[in-house]
């Protein structure tokens, strides 16, 4: 099991709090992560998955598993194009933490499912997500490239669960990427997810219409 | 063929657009832009390019589209298909309508070199 996994899975079974989690992947101490894990007990393959199920009521009992699985693939991208391994926290998110203007990004993906997924952060962690995916350096999320950067990596995370999905029978399109300034996103069925990467904090809103 | 290639990129990712330019004249070809189908459709008859390369989720015209315009006005011209909605259904699709490769985003430059190459074939027996 890779560190990442290994942190998401200490963090679903209380083996760290968010506190010490944020300081871990901040300094990028993954021997930590390691040490601890002579604590657990048993496996879990999917702890990503394991952490939306848990904080998924009973009102998202039909979204659950496609909301688990674009969380899992989420975290593999985020890992994979921006080498920035995250964690799900495994709290809920109250309303009015996300009452603050944040910029975002989303894409509706339409068909046999209709998910909508977008990511919303504070200036300084947007502008690090957009740098981390294009490569090129971005101080503020208004720069002409940074918003654009952001969209498209969530257009290739969307485009590879669309493909994902097509094996399963499921057929969905993707719609254009929007962007804009986001203050308490209104979705249907709709999960907002605290993640914390090495760079700091954002969040994860998945919804089954638009919330932007 | 002694002159640059002329290839066409449609994509509503300006940054993509920047990246793809950038690569495309490292191999020695001259870039047009657009930044979705209904500029491509007019870019295409305007400007004539060699070879087209086209995303399928932009605004107003989509890729899909697109495609099927510029294959009845250009039936020569090869086009590329690069999106990230590379579902089967949508890369059988393409490929039936005339779209001579599908590339998945994200595209790697080894990729986009075969792919040029194959336009440069085309182009050649097409003068």
């Amino acid at each position: 099991m890779n560190r990442r996994y290994l942190a998401q899975r200490l963090l679903n079974e209380g083996h760290l709090s968010q506190k010490e989690l944020a300081e871990l992947l901040r300094q990028r101490s993954f021997g930590a992560f390691e040490k601890a894990a002579a604590s657990l007990e048993g496996t879990d393959e999917h702890p990503a998955m394991t952490a939306v199920r848990r904080l998924a009521g009973p009102e998202l009992q039909i979204e659950v598993e496609a909301y688990s699985e674009y969380m899992e693939l989420l975290m593999d991208s985020l890992m994979d194009f921006l080498e920035a391994p995250a964690v799900i926290d495994t709290q809920m998110v109250p309303p009015d933490e996300t009452s603050a203007v944040f910029y975002a990004v989303s894409q509706r993906m339409d068909g046999d499912m209709s998910i909508v997924s977008g990511i919303m952060a504070e200036s300084r962690e947007f502008a690090e997500l957009a740098t981390r995916y294009s490569e090129e350096q971005f101080d503020a999320p208004e720069d002409e490239y940074a918003m654009d950067s952001l969209e498209e990596f969530l257009n290739v995370v969307n485009g590879v669960f669309s493909v994902r999905e097509a094996v399963k029978d499921e057929e969905i399109d993707l719609e254009v990427p929007r962007h804009g300034k986001l203050m308490n996103p209104m979705g249907n069925q709709q999960l907002v997810l605290r993640v914390y990467a090495d760079f700091g904090m954002f969040y994860v809103v998945l919804a089954s219409d638009e919330f932007m | 063929m002694d002159r640059k290639l002329k290839l066409l990129i449609s994509d509503d990712s300006k940054l993509l657009r920047k990246k793809l330019r950038s690569e495309l004249e490292a191999l020695d070809c001259e870039v047009i832009e657009a930044e979705n189908g209904k500029e491509a459709i007019l870019k295409e008859m305007n400007e004539k390019p060699d070879g087209v390369i086209l995303d399928i989720v932009m605004p107003e015209v989509g890729g899909i589209e697109a495609l099927q315009v510029i294959r009845e006005v250009s039936p020569e011209v090869p086009v590329v298909m690069l999106s990230s909605a590379g579902t089967p259904q949508k890369l059988m699709q393409t490929l039936k309508m005339g779209a001579i490769d599908f590339i998945q985003k994200p595209y790697s430059s080894d990729q986009i070199k075969k792919a040029v190459e194959q336009i440069r074939k085309r182009a050649a027996k097409n003068e």
